[in-house]
Parts: C-alpha cells; structure tokens; sequence
C-alpha cells in the first residue's frame, strides 16, 4: 500500500504539465521569415480581409481591430495563435487555420506597409492614461506604457504592438480581455498581470489616449 | 625649434575635448535633475536615457581621448625638442577622429543610441553610432602611431641617452591605447557592425562582454596616465623641488600598462559567462595594479615634502602648509590625490568579490567612477590646461585667483555629488534608472541624498562653466604683453644614471603583456568557439 502511494505521488506530476500561452517563439529565423513577407501577395490575400478591417486596413467598427501599421511580428503571432487556439475568437479561428505561414508573413508585411489610422484628438479626459503611459504606476509596480509599446506607440520589433490610431472600443475591449483572463496568449502573462490592476477609467482613458495617438 | 605645428594641434584637440566637457556637464546636471523625480516636466525616460549615453560618450570617450592626444603632441613635441612627425597624417587622426565624433552623435542625439557608454548589446544602437566610435579609435590610433615613431626615431638619434620622462610616459600611454583599444575594436568590427547592418541575425552577448572587459578597465589608465604624468614630471618642479625618485616613476608607469590589461573581469564578477577561476586570476592582478598608484603615491607625496621642507617647512606636518597652494598646479595634485585616496578605498570594495557582489550594479558604482574619473582625473587635466594654455596661446592665464576658484568647487561639488552616491549604493538604489517611483519607506530614504546630489552637480556646473570661461578668456581677451613662460619638467632629486634598457624602452613590456593577455583572455575567448552557445537578436530601435 505504502509502495502504491508512493508510486501514485510519483506519477502525478507527469500527467499535470502546463500548457505556453503561444506556440510561438521568436528564433532569429522566424524574424528574418517575417520579415521578408512578400507585401504583394499579402495585398492580394488581404482583399477577404477588407469586410471586416477596412479597405486600408482601418476598420470602420469597434469591435475589428484596424490592422494598417500593426507591426508586422505582431500580427504574425497573433495569425499563428489563432490557427493553433491559443487566442479564441472563432471567426478568426477558422480563417487563420486557412492560412500558411507564408500567408500569414506576407498578410503581416502589407498590414505594416500601411499607414495607422490618424483620428482628431478627443475631448475626454485622459490624464489617467497619459500617467500610466509616460509615468506607470509607482504603487502598484506598474512600468510604464511606452517602455513596451514605445513613446508615440508604434510598438517594438519583438512582439510589441502598435497601439496609435487603434480604436478606443477595441483597446478597451483587448484590456478587459486580459484582465478577466479570456484573452491568454500574452508570453509570461504580461499583459494580464498588468491589466488587472488597471480600474475600468484608466482602461477607458488607454483607449481614447491610443485612438488620437500619432 | 619651430613648434607652431604642435601647439596647432594641442589646443585644437582639447578645444574638442573641452566642448565635449561643457556640453556633458549641462547633461549631467539635467540627469541628476531628472532622476530626483522631484520636477515632473523634466520626466522622460527616452530623453535620461539618451543623455545618459550621449554624457558618457563624451566624457569617457570624446573628451579623455582628445586631451590626451593634444597633450601628447606636444610633450612629445616639446619634450624631445622635435618637430611633430608627419603633421598631415597627425591632422588626419584628428579629422577621422573628429568625423566619428559627429557620426555617432547624430544616433546619439536623437535617441537611437541609448545603449550606455559600455554598448551594452544586446540592445542595439543605429549603425551610425557604432561605425562613429570606430573611426574616433582609428583616428587615436593614428596619433600612437606618431607617438611611437617619434619615441623611437628619438632613440635612434640619441643611442644611449635616457628618454625624457613626459615623453616615456607618453609612449607607454600610447601603447596602452593600442592594447586596450583591440578588445572593443574585434567586438564592433566583428560583432556590432556587422550585427547593426542586419549582416548577422544574432550576437553572443557573452563573448561582446568579454572583449569590452578586456577594454573597460584599462582605459581608465588610459585617462589616468596623463594625469600621473603631470604629478611626475610637472608638479615637483611647480612645487618648488625635485622628483623623488625617476626610475620609481617609470616602473610605475610600466607595472601600470603591463597590470592594467589582463584584469578586465572584475567588472564581470556576477556574469556567468566566465569561470570563476578565471575571475580570480583577474581579480588578483587588479590587485597587482594598486601597486603602481601606491609608489605613485608615495613618490609624489614624498617630492611635494621635499618642496614643503625647502620652503621651510617643519615637522612632521608642516611641510604640507608651507606648500605653494596657490599654485594651481600643486592645488590640483593635492586635491586630486584626497580624491584618490577615497576613490581608491572604493575601488578596492569593488575589486574584492564579495564585497563586489554587495554594491554590484547599484549608486556605488557610478559614485566610484566619478570620484575617481571626474575628480582624481579630470582635476589634473585642468590643471594641465591652465599650464599649457598660456604656453600655446602666448597670452598669461586670465586669472589665477579665478582657476583656484574653478579648482575648489570642483572638489568640493564632486565631494557633495559623489559622497551621497555612494550612500545610495549602499542603500541599495541600483544604477540605470531614470526615474525612482515605487514609493516606498526604503525609496522615501533615498530623497535626501538625491538633493544633495542636485546640489552637487550645481557646484559642478558651475565650475566647469568657469574653467571654460577662463580658457576661452585667457585665449581671446587683449593681451598687452605676450606671455613670456615656457613649459618646466622637474628634475629627478638623484641624476639618472645607467638607466637599464627595460625602463627606457617598451619592447621587452610589449612581449610580456602579449604573454599575459594570451594567459588571461585566450581560452576565456576561444571557449565561445568552442562551446555551443546561443546568439540573441537585437533589441533596438
């Protein structure tokens, strides 16, 4: 009986393994492969985008994300991880399970080849966001916006996203995504460990502060 | 002798170098400004960041390398009583070293080179920067070049006959350049440019950090050298004496260049790229290298007590007042070497492993540099400017009461802006940061010492501005009368004679460090080669 128990304890940990966020993981190769995604080919692809995301890759509604100016690292991970499942939306799902590779670095590259939405500046209140932004959070341990998504938030190469000229509706939306833990594929949860702090206002000030950022 | 050409290129050079020094100090004040987080409209971290790298370039880099090619010109040129070797090529160093400087201050000023002084890969600046700092190293390379022709042409000349110390010092700067340059030299060419123009995906940060080292810590000896020459070859005669000992002095020199190279790794203490016996070989010889600044020590405190008791000095302290204190030269050496003696003390700390991993990457490191670069260094230097300004300008020193002005609050700013950095160290405020927001009892402690180092830097500032004003005033206001002084080495207190051949020439040295560095960084280099290691992709801009 001992020997059974002991041998259960030993076994258990091997049937418990915890899942990555993403599959992707960014080798120099899968940089240089993004890299050289053929603009082209990504236009032509891009016209069954066009629907939902706009012409010009700027979407008319809230809920779709513009796309024009979304660094092109970015927009290949998220194309893979929808295709694998680790970032649920299942019109999204099934499209990019359609699309090779290939497809999804030439989609990137003509998404980065446009230029980001440029919106007028709003009128609300944004105080809150631009400290989060420039400043973060001394009190909650909270760094700074820009570190990551850069200081006129066009995003870094290494899987940063451009943020400028995004709809406020669909930030807004992204945020609360994270902080509820229904949007998963941030490596090292880094975007829902900092999302959770944030209050509802702040999040609402980070979609407005984005949308008229240029 | 006709020296107009050397003079040219002297005040040239440190007209750079001390723009170079201007501009830096308003940036340090600006950082010390910013990182007290007291004025939220100076808040950027982009804007700290790249005057961080652009203030780091300039004094290490920019203003150290250029003093000591302008004052190398003309001690070789004055002290040999020959004319400069081959001015165009001399101009041509200056040209390519000056195109650099401009070239990477482009990157540098526009935030697309905020990779710290030490390049710090794998973050990546724009290739500009890179490319930049390469050419100011080939253009000092052409100046040890002219260095060394000259030192031997010299011999050659003069079979037999004992190289002047300003110009064995020199030279043995030069070839410390040379050495200490290589190591940043492979890893630009071989791993920066390359990796910066997209020629290579990725660079092993473990072997860029190796060949830095090999850099980092010589090159402070590099700054230092001149400054150590003038407590040699300048001060005991400004003080009114004789140097004590020549042959001591030139060993000095010596045990400085040759245990100055192979001990880099001190500054990789907590990396895990190297071993750590490898660590500890280094660590010993940084050891071996506090030896030639201890008989420094000894030798100039020992020629200015010569000079005291000559002037009637008695006791066992009283020597020390009757010193000339007006002498800015003889003002400078002794506030330098107060500076040094605490610098050192410091230096020690890190130096030593498990001390080191206590104040690693934290205030107490900057606070250390500064002492010891900002202070013990740089003090020297103005003390060499006021010398020699009058000398390349023919025109008296404005004003003399004015530069003891500029020479106490410098001490007395880098005493009020280093002694609390050192206490933030210790504190536990690490180094790098631009900003101190995570409020806490343990941050609120830190406030104090970060006003007392705005104050500081105030005084620092204010100092650098007048020691620039009185360049500028000595070199351009109405003269009524040319100055008439020329430019005094001291003699050694016992003649040289018989000097043997290994403290008036280099060749045997040269071979000694080529066994020393194939000892220290040979298989912590070739291992990278050997060992299957992963390259990271930049993180840049």
């Amino acid at each position: 009986m001992k020997h059974l128990f002991l041998l259960t304890a030993l076994i258990i940990p091997s049937f418990v393994s915890a899942k990555p966020a993403s599959n992707m993981v960014w080798m120099p190769e899968t940089l240089n492969f993004v890299e050289n995604g053929n603009v082209q080919k990504g236009e032509q692809l891009a016209q069954s985008c066009a629907s939902c995301h706009g012409e010009k890759g700027i979407s008319a509604m809230g809920m779709f994300p513009s796309l024009a100016g979304q660094t092109a690292n970015y927009t290949y991970k998220q194309l893979r991880d929808y295709a694998d499942g680790k970032r649920d939306n299942p019109m999204m799902n099934s499209v990019a399970q359609g699309l090779s590779d290939q497809d999804s670095a030439d989609l990137a590259a003509w998404f980065q080849s446009l230029p980001a939405a440029q919106n007028k500046a709003s009128t609300q209140d944004v105080s809150k966001a631009e400290l989060m932004v420039n400043q973060g959070n001394g009190k909650k341990i909270l760094p700074p916006c820009f570190t990551c998504h850069g200081a006129s938030g066009k995003g870094k190469r290494m899987d940063t996203p451009a943020l400028a000229g995004q709809q406020s509706e669909y930030t807004v939306n992204t945020l609360m995504a994270y902080k509820k833990g229904t949007r998963h594929n941030d490596i090292y949860s880094r975007m829902r460990v900092i999302a959770k702090q944030l209050s509802d206002d702040e999040i609402k000030q980070l979609g407005e502060l984005y949308q008229q950022m240029k | 002798m006709n020296d107009s050409t050397a003079k040219n290129l002297a005040l040239s050079h440190m007209w750079v170098a001390f723009s170079a020094f201007i501009l830096a100090c308003f940036m340090g004040e600006y950082q010390v400004l910013e990182r007290s987080g007291l004025f939220d409209s100076l808040s950027s971290p982009s804007v700290y960041f790249a005057s961080v790298s652009t203030h780091g370039v300039l004094m290490a880099f920019v203003l150290t390398t250029f003093f000591i090619m302008g004052f190398g010109y003309y001690t070789a040129s004055h002290s040999l009583k020959v004319p400069v070797w081959n001015p165009k090529l001399a101009w041509f160093g200056f040209g390519l070293a000056l195109t650099g400087v401009v070239m990477a201050a482009i990157p540098l000023l526009t935030g697309l080179a905020s990779v710290l002084y030490t390049f710090y890969p794998p973050v990546q600046a724009h290739v500009a920067f890179y490319i930049g700092a390469t050419l100011l190293v080939i253009g000092s390379w052409v100046w040890c070049a002219i260095m060394v022709v000259m030192f031997y042409q010299w011999k050659q000349a003069n079979p037999g006959k004992t190289v002047p110390l300003a110009m064995f010092a020199t030279t043995a700067n030069a070839f410390l350049w040379l050495w200490t340059s290589t190591g940043v030299a492979l890893e630009v060419l071989f791993q920066l440019i390359p990796w910066a123009l997209g020629w290579m995906d990725t660079l092993d940060p473990g072997l860029a950090r190796t060949l830095f080292a090999w850099t980092l810590h010589p090159i402070v000896y590099f700054w230092l050298i001149p400054a150590y020459t003038a407590f040699y070859v300048f001060v005991p005669k400004q003080a009114g004496a004789y140097l004590f000992s020549e042959e001591a002095a030139r060993m000095a020199f010596i045990v400085l260049v040759v245990f100055s190279l192979p001990i880099g790794f001190h500054h990789l203490y907590m990396d895990p790229e190297q071993a750590k016996g490898w660590k500890l070989l280094h660590g010993l010889g940084t050891f071996i290298v506090t030896l030639p600044t201890l008989v420094t020590g000894f030798t100039v405190i020992a020629s200015l007590e010569i000079a005291g008791r000559l002037r009637g000095g008695k006791g066992l302290f009283g020597w020390i007042g009757t010193l000339p204190w007006g002498n800015p030269m003889v003002l400078s050496v002794i506030l330098s070497l107060l500076m040094l003696i605490f610098g050192g003390f410091g230096g020690i700390v890190n130096a030593s492993y498990a001390m080191n991993a206590m104040i690693h990457n934290t205030a107490w490191v900057p606070g250390h540099f500064h002492l010891i670069f900002a202070g013990t260094t740089i003090i020297m230097y103005f003390a060499i400017a006021y010398y020699l300004w009058p000398v390349l300008v023919k025109k008296p020193l404005f004003s003399k009461s004015l530069a003891l002005v500029q020479l106490w609050t410098w001490f007395i700013g880098m005493s009020i802006m280093t002694t609390p950095w050192h206490v933030l160290g210790l504190l536990g405020q690490p180094r790098r940061i631009s900003s101190v927001q995570y409020n806490n009892l343990l941050t609120l402690s830190w406030e104090p010492y970060e006003l007392l180092m705005i104050l500081g830097g105030l005084v620092l500032l204010g100092s650098a501005c007048l020691f620039f004003y009185l360049l500028i005033k000595t070199q351009f206001s109405a003269s009524t009368e040319p100055f008439e002084g020329i430019v005094e080495y001291a003699e050694p207190l016992h003649e040289v004679k018989d000097l043997p051949e290994y403290l008036n020439d280099f060749k045997l040295w040269n071979k000694v460090i080529g066994v020393l560095m194939l000892i220290s960084f040979g298989i912590p280099i070739l291992q990278f080669f050997f060992m299957d290691t992963y390259g990271s992709s930049g993180w840049g801009y």
